[in-house]
């Protein structure tokens, strides 16, 4: 079926005879990068007495700087599409440079406060830091980041509202900034696609924007003021999220809002059975009754695909 | 498995790497199809976040539909309640066989969850017909449902769970340590032999490397010093005494050697499992050592094992491209028609959820200074 030369290094790589160890080493370099930027970190809270702030300031400014012009020495020439598959090692001190800067920044504005009152701006320039970065060195890990500061420079960490089990706001505060960061990820999303700027970049921004609005709300149903509302904006964002995928053939997408979905209505099968008293039968066979639902809907979704293919 | 199932498991495995070869551009669009077309598959199959979601749902469905069965019932004692459990098992059981036959679903999500449902169920009812009086006996009989249910239908996921209970069975008895320790010795030989046989189907082979990889993680924790000074996996208080001066020399010798050897078998019969098991027993002996000899303050011991490890990948991908065709010993750097999609959107997560900044608090409070420890480079900045 295969020339001898075209089948001798997949047969190589497919009996084991090869492999490939470049996503360990890729690991290796992340967690080297993890445990010098958390050394950096409480070098800072251990040593600042010791040391001192401007020398601990200069040091991280330092590292950070190295790392950057030598990513910057070997990148590829700035363009707004792809440029190319990314190099391990450029790709790992670049992430190890932008870290650093972002905690040279915060701790310049920790000791120094050059804000002054406006400190708290400090997250949005280390958002709009990690964004130039990320467009100069086609980073979308570094646009992740970027994202996620923005978020929480508006007080929503993204950890937080990933988990529906996740610890729940005293005010609606949560669900109103990270909607709000939710709906400007998406905007912003699509602006690149349309834009033709990064476009690669939009998956990114469409996943962070989805997450946020449906985990802030999924989070918000665990309390029980409001809990129809809710719910009721779970479906409605769930199943709009999964009609806007199913155009895009976004099936990651599509399943996280078919999720949302269900989740919101478990949350209105929760309130019902509560308010009818309706007892564990009643309960567990809406339960069973969701499930098949979304069992059918996923599985018709697929037959549907498949035809399409 | 059956012989169906067995021969739809090769194709597949053939067929996915066929569309890796292509992807990398190693074969063209004529040649993939002709692959495709010898070796069809005739399985349903979904993509991870749809199969994802159809396991959680059936999962969840299927324990809901055991709660409401036995809140009709009612079942009194704890014999009935086995009896309810084991009729539930069979029901799953033969729903997952149904699936895997008639249906021809493989890695659809639902499939999976019924043999998850079964095996677990099959193993209640055996506890709850001993009225739950003997935990051994319990998580053996969840051992060997979870195992049988990995033989007949090829789950890895239920290997790992099965030889984690069988592991866990043993740890009311006095010896238990030494048998972690023995179980070592089949779970390396399970991963270098059975999960790299061509005898047995792409399925089977990796619940050999997964009941395998978790055995290799028994026998390191309980040859690990800082699990046995501090009693982790004693789950019965028998001995009040600190370990004996022997235990903890034997303790030290498995704390360092084990790591070493695990990589040595890696590297030499080139598995990828045993690599990655062997650096991260590397990785928690060094944490080990870390806690008992304190080299240096943390801070340095963190950005120099940070250093080590950003140098040893970037000296390790050197050497690899240094040799002929990038390859030295039958290990390259370069990547390999697989398909990586996952790991990506894998390390996408684990680079957001590790390194984002976390968020500022809603009212306005003084510094407090610290710059942040980690994550997002001590964006925190005291915010």
């Amino acid at each position: 079926m295969l020339a001898p030369a075209t089948a001798a290094p997949l047969r190589r790589a497919a009996d084991g005879s090869l492999i490939s160890v470049r996503e360990e080493i890729r690991v290796l370099l992340w967690v080297g990068v993890l445990l010098i930027s958390t050394g950096a970190g409480l070098l800072i809270k251990e040593n600042l007495d010791r040391i001192g702030p401007v020398a601990i300031a200069v040091a991280l400014g330092l590292g950070a700087a190295g790392c950057l012009l030598w990513v910057r020495r070997r990148a590829p020439a700035f363009g707004w599409g792809e440029t190319g598959e990314g190099d391990l090692v450029r790709d790992a001190a670049l992430l190890l440079g932008a870290l650093l800067a972002a905690a040279d920044l915060a701790f310049i504005e920790v000791k120094f406060t050059p804000l002054g009152a406006e400190w708290r701006w400090h997250l949005l320039i280390v958002a709009a830091f990690y964004a130039a970065l990320a467009l100069r060195f086609d980073s979308k890990s570094l646009f992740s980041l970027a994202l996620t500061s923005f978020a929480a420079w508006r007080g929503v960490a993204i950890v937080t509202v990933a988990v529906p089990w996740g610890p729940l706001g005293r005010d609606d505060r949560l669900l109103v900034e990270a909607l709000i960061c939710g709906v400007l990820f998406l905007a912003l999303g699509k602006l690149l696609e349309r834009t033709r700027c990064k476009p690669h970049f939009e998956p990114t921004a469409a996943w962070l924007g989805w997450l946020l609005i449906l985990g802030a709300l999924a989070v918000r149903l665990g309390v029980d003021d409001g809990r129809v509302a809710v719910a009721l904006s779970l479906i409605a964002c769930g199943l709009l999220l999964a009609w806007l995928a199913w155009y895009e053939r976004a099936i990651g997408r599509y399943a996280l809002g078919i999720g949302a979905a269900a989740y919101g209505v478990g949350g209105l099968i929760v309130h019902f059975v509560d308010l009818t008293h309706g007892g564990d039968v009643l309960f567990t066979f809406l339960v069973v009754v969701l499930a098949a639902a979304v069992v059918f809907l996923v599985l018709r979704a697929q037959r549907a695909l498949r035809r399409t293919a | 498995m059956t012989h169906d199932a067995a021969g739809a498991d090769r194709a597949h495995a053939v067929r996915s790497a066929a569309r890796g070869w292509r992807k990398a551009g190693a074969i063209d669009e004529p040649a993939l199809r002709a692959i495709e077309a010898a070796y069809p598959d005739d399985r349903a199959r979904l993509g991870f976040a749809l199969r994802a979601l159809v396991g959680i749902a059936t999962f969840f469905g299927g324990l809901a539909l055991t709660w409401m069965v036995g809140a009709i019932i009612e079942p009194s004692t704890p014999r009935r309640w086995a009896i309810v459990a084991g009729l539930v098992a069979v029901l799953f059981a033969g729903a997952t066989e149904l699936q895997l036959g008639r249906l021809r679903r493989r890695q659809a999500g639902a499939e999976f969850a019924t043999a998850l449902l079964a095996a677990i169920f099959a193993g209640l009812a055996v506890a709850a017909a001993d009225r739950f009086r003997s935990f051994t006996l319990g998580l053996a009989a969840l051992a060997v449902a979870h195992l049988l249910a990995a033989w007949r239908w090829g789950y890895a996921t239920l290997a790992a769970i099965g030889a984690g209970f069988a592991l866990l069975a043993v740890t009311h008895h006095g010896s238990w340590r030494i048998v972690w320790l023995a179980a070592g010795v089949p779970g390396a030989w399970m991963v270098l032999r059975p999960a790299r046989s061509p005898k047995w189907p792409p399925s089977r082979r990796r619940c050999f490397e997964a009941a395998g990889a978790v055995l290799a993680i028994g026998a390191y924790l309980a040859a690990n010093l800082y699990a046995l000074d501090h009693r982790w996996l004693d789950f019965v208080p028998r001995e009040t005494l600190a370990p004996s001066p022997t235990w903890r020399a034997a303790a030290i010798v498995g704390t360092t050697l084990i790591p070493a050897l695990v990589l040595a078998l890696g590297v030499r019969f080139r598995d990828r499992t045993l690599l990655v098991l062997g650096a991260v027993f590397a990785a928690t002996s060094f944490a080990t050592l870390r806690f008992y000899v304190s080299l240096a303050p943390v801070w340095v011991v963190l950005t120099l094992s940070g250093g080590a490890c950003c140098a040893l990948a970037i000296a390790l991908r050197r050497w690899l491209d240094g040799g002929p065709a990038k390859e030295r010993h039958g290990f390259t750097a370069e990547p390999l028609y697989e398909h990586r999609r996952l790991g990506d959107a894998m390390a996408a997560a684990a680079t957001i959820a590790a390194m984002s900044p976390a968020a500022r608090e809603a009212q306005a409070r003084s510094f407090e200074g610290g710059g942040g420890l980690s994550g997002g480079g001590g964006a925190t900045g005291g915010a």
